[in-house]
């Protein structure tokens, strides 16, 4: 495993930082690639490969601006990925932050907060 | 605003390569992106080719009659753009005082009476008097489109009132053979104030025709967003907008039939009393429509509730069943529409069947 994964951030594909090093994983942006297996497949091998060599602490950070729903189930799925690791007793936690009243970002975070099982944070993030 | 509609747009525009209607805001950066989209379809993998070049001063010629000469707000500017067999259709359509409307058609006439070389000496002639008309140009703009086309410049003015009048222009640029002039084509400047008629009664703003995929319909989804943004001061409706307008081309595309490696689509958007409405209709292969009707009729009239429920499930399970993985977006756009989706599929020739759904946000 890379110990860092970043992808550049296009009109359609969010910013994705991932660093094995401090454990912080982030997404930031506008998510709705056309080929979602070409955009995903490369991030969810990262983290297979980060889970079975983690840090103590991990922390998800996503900061949306739109998504379509391809993304989302993905993006539950690396939750679920992560649900494993704190099943082995590490510390994880998802920080989902939207733009001060962007009640649809908040809305769907709270939405996936709903199906996974790991501490959910939602943040308002005033520009 | 009705599947019916939909058809009709279909049925007048899906033989061409490419297809835009668009009533929509015309700042310059809406020009820009139509210059790009214009630039796809005559991409060769050079940066910027001959074609791509002269085809884009067209367009950027004839939105500047829109952006600079509009003079009222009571209609929208107009512009049209198809691609039919290598034709290259531009109309663009805007509100002129009474006053210019002997001086304009005056100019055209003469402008369609003078050969090539005759052409150029007028061209060179006001590049050196420079005398620039109070808007801003100097006429050049014409000239350059008639050397540019080497065809007739189509007109018509329409009275809006005592005042003012809108004033309807189409240029055509035969890729084909260029420079060689031609007296028939296809779609006459009457055509396009039928379509542009039709839109305004059914509050259409932009009705784009041709491959929708994300690569080639990138600009088209940039020249809603600014549409959307100078509409309306809702920011969540534009969002919603947004989403429903990229799971509808994503579930076109998902399903919609690769024919000569393009998968060709018609897309409609308009807005009545704030209530915003996606249409569009493609090509599905006859094998894939027991499925996708399947999901329709679930989906379509479910209640608000148990489409959340439906959803949750599925982003928490997957969809096994499904592997195109196209439920979630029906769900999702189901949820946000605020009256049931309508949909057709209808089966039509060659093992294909056309799909056509309409959404209301």
């Amino acid at each position: 495993m890379q110990n860092e994964l970043k992808i550049s951030s296009t009109e359609f594909t969010p910013e994705v930082n991932l660093n094995a090093e401090t454990g912080n994983l982030f997404f930031q942006g506008r998510s709705m690639p056309e080929d979602i297996a070409g955009f995903f497949d490369p991030i969810s091998d990262w983290i297979k490969a980060y889970i079975e060599n983690p840090k103590e602490k991990t922390e998800l950070t996503i900061f949306y601006e739109y998504y379509n729903s391809s993304t989302a189930r993905r993006m539950t799925e690396i939750i679920f990925d992560l649900e494993i690791l704190q099943e082995r007793g590490h510390e994880v936690k998802v920080i989902w932050c939207y733009k001060s009243g962007d009640m649809i970002m908040k809305e769907n975070g709270e939405e996936i907060q709903s199906v996974i099982e790991v501490p959910f944070e939602l943040q308002q993030i005033t520009a | 605003m009705n599947i019916s509609t939909l058809n009709s747009f279909f049925e007048a525009l899906s033989e061409d390569e490419m297809s835009l209607l668009y009533s929509g805001d015309f700042s310059d950066n809406v020009t820009a992106k139509v210059i790009e989209l214009n630039g796809v379809q005559f991409d060769d993998g050079s940066d910027m080719n001959k074609l791509q070049r002269k085809t884009g001063f067209l367009i950027a010629e004839c939105f500047q009659n829109i952006v600079r000469h509009n003079e009222s707000s009571i209609e929208n500017g107009y512009f049209l753009s198809r691609n039919d067999d290598g034709v290259l259709y531009i109309a663009s359509g805007n509100i002129i005082t009474n006053e210019m409307i002997d001086l304009l058609s005056d100019k055209l006439h003469h402008l369609n009476s003078l050969s090539k070389e005759e052409l150029k000496e007028v061209y060179v002639k006001t590049l050196s008097n420079n005398t620039l008309s109070e808007k801003g140009g100097a006429g050049l703009g014409l000239i350059e489109m008639a050397r540019k086309t080497g065809n007739k410049l189509d007109f018509n003015f329409t009275k809006i009132s005592e005042t003012l009048s809108y004033f309807y222009f189409q240029l055509i640029f035969d890729t084909n053979k260029i420079g060689e002039k031609k007296d028939n084509f296809n779609h006459t400047l009457e055509n396009g104030i039928e379509l542009r008629k039709k839109m305004l009664d059914d509050h259409i703003f932009l009705v784009y025709q041709g491959d929708v995929s994300m690569n080639t319909i990138m600009p088209i989804l940039s020249m809603v967003e600014k549409s959307l943004a100078a509409q309306t001061s809702e920011l969540m409706t534009h969002k919603k907008v947004f989403l429903v307008l990229i799971e509808f081309l994503q579930n076109m595309s998902k399903h919609g039939a690769s024919i000569n490696e393009r998968q060709d689509g018609l897309l409609l958007i308009g807005e009545k009393d704030g209530h915003y409405f996606i249409g569009g209709s493609n090509r599905v292969y006859n094998k894939d429509k027991a499925h996708l009707e399947e999901m329709l009729e679930k989906y379509a009239h479910m209640e608000l509730d148990s489409l959340n429920d439906a959803y949750k499930k599925v982003l928490k399970e997957g969809d096994p069943e499904n592997e195109k993985g196209s439920s979630l977006g029906i769900i999702e756009m189901a949820r946000r529409s605020s009256l049931p989706v309508e949909y057709e599929i209808r089966a039509s020739d060659n093992g294909l069947s056309r799909f056509t759904m309409l959404l209301q946000i």
